[in-house]
C-alpha cells in the first residue's frame, strides 16, 4: 500500500461543512478545537473556491522538524501523529505548520495553552488501539477497524476524498478528464511535493 | 612544540564536551501498534483489503456501473 493523503476538490465542495461535523462528532473534540475547517477561497469575487482544510500529514512535515521535545512521529502509512504525553503545548508547531492544523485548546483560566490537537487521519495515537485512553487523548481510530476519516467518508459531493494517494489520485484524474476541468489541487503540492501530484487534467477535454 | 601538542590535545578533549548530538525527528514517545494488529489478528492483507474497498467506494464512476 502507498501512503495515506487528503485531497480536496474544490470544484466540487459545496462549502456544507458535513466533514467539520462528522470529525467533531467522531472524535468528540473539546469546545473551540476544530481539526478540519472550511475554507472560502476568493471570499465574495467571481470564481470563489472553498476547499476543506486539515492536517494534510505532509511527506516532510515541518511540525516534526520544528518540535523542541520531538513529539511527532510517522507511521509506515505515511500519517504524522503525535503523543500527547510529550507535547508542551509551546505552539512552535502552528507557526511552521503551512495548513494551520495544529489546535491548542485553553488550560486552566488564564489562557494557558494545553497540549496540541490536530487532524490524525482517524489513526488515534501511540496508546492501545480501541482503548477509552485512546480516544480520550486522539480521537476514534477507524483505520484500525479497516475504515478511512469519517470526514471523507462522509463527505456528501465526495469533494474530500481520503486513502491511498495512487487510488485517490486516479479518483481525482478520472473525475477532472471527464468534466474537462478543476485539475488543480489546492494545497497538494506545498504538503506532498512535485512528485506527488496527479498528472493535472487536460483543460477542455470534456466529452 | 610542546605548547602545540598541549593545544592540539587540549583542543581534541575539548571537542567531545560539546553539544549532544541534535537530530531532526528522532521521536522520544511511546511506540504505537500497527493498525492491523488490534481488529485483524495482525493481518496486514486482510486490513489493506478492507481498506482498499473503502477506497473504491469514493469513486462514483466505479459505483455507479
Amino acid at each position: 500500500m502507498a501512503r495515506m493523503k487528503f485531497l480536496c476538490d474544490s470544484e466540487r465542495c459545496i462549502e456544507c461543512n458535513g466533514c467539520v461535523t462528522a470529525c467533531k462528532n467522531e472524535h468528540e473534540t473539546p469546545w473551540g478545537i476544530s481539526r478540519r475547517r472550511v475554507v472560502t477561497l476568493g471570499d465574495g469575487k467571481p470564481g470563489e473556491k472553498t476547499i476543506s482544510v486539515a492536517c494534510m500529514h505532509c511527506s516532510d512535515a515541518p511540525c516534526m522538524a520544528v518540535c523542541p521535545t520531538d513529539c511527532f512521529y510517522r507511521t509506515d502509512e505515511g500519517v504524522v501523529l503525535h503523543d500527547k504525553d510529550l507535547c508542551i503545548g509551546c505552539g512552535y508547531c502552528f507557526y511552521a505548520c503551512p495548513f494551520g492544523a495544529p489546535q491548542f485548546p485553553q488550560a486552566g483560566n488564564f489562557g494557558q495553552r494545553g497540549k496540541m490537537d490536530k487532524c490524525t487521519f482517524c489513526a488515534g495515537g501511540p496508546e492501545k488501539d480501541g482503548s477509552d485512553e485512546e480516544y480520550k487523548k486522539y480521537g476514534r481510530n477507524r483505520l484500525a477497524e479497516g475504515k478511512l476519516p469519517l470526514c471523507a467518508e462522509m463527505c456528501s459531493t465526495k469533494a474530500l476524498l481520503a486513502g491511498d494517494a495512487d487510488v485517490i489520485s486516479e479518483i481525482f484524474r478520472e473525475r477532472a478528464l471527464r468534466r474537462g476541468k478543476g485539475g488543480e489541487l489546492w494545497g497538494w503540492k506545498q504538503a506532498y511535493g512535485a512528485d506527488g501530484a496527479p498528472e493535472p487534467a487536460k483543460q477542455g477535454g470534456k466529452t | 612544540m610542546k605548547t602545540l601538542a598541549l593545544l592540539l590535545a587540549a583542543t581534541a578533549v575539548l571537542a567531545a564536551c560539546s553539544e549532544r548530538p541534535q537530530s531532526v525527528g528522532d521521536y522520544r514517545g511511546k511506540t504505537d501498534a500497527k493498525p492491523y494488529e488490534a481488529n485483524f489478528g495482525g493481518d496486514k492483507a486482510k486490513w489493506e483489503a478492507a481498506l482498499r474497498a473503502r477506497n473504491q467506494n469514493q469513486n462514483e464512476y466505479k459505483r455507479a456501473e
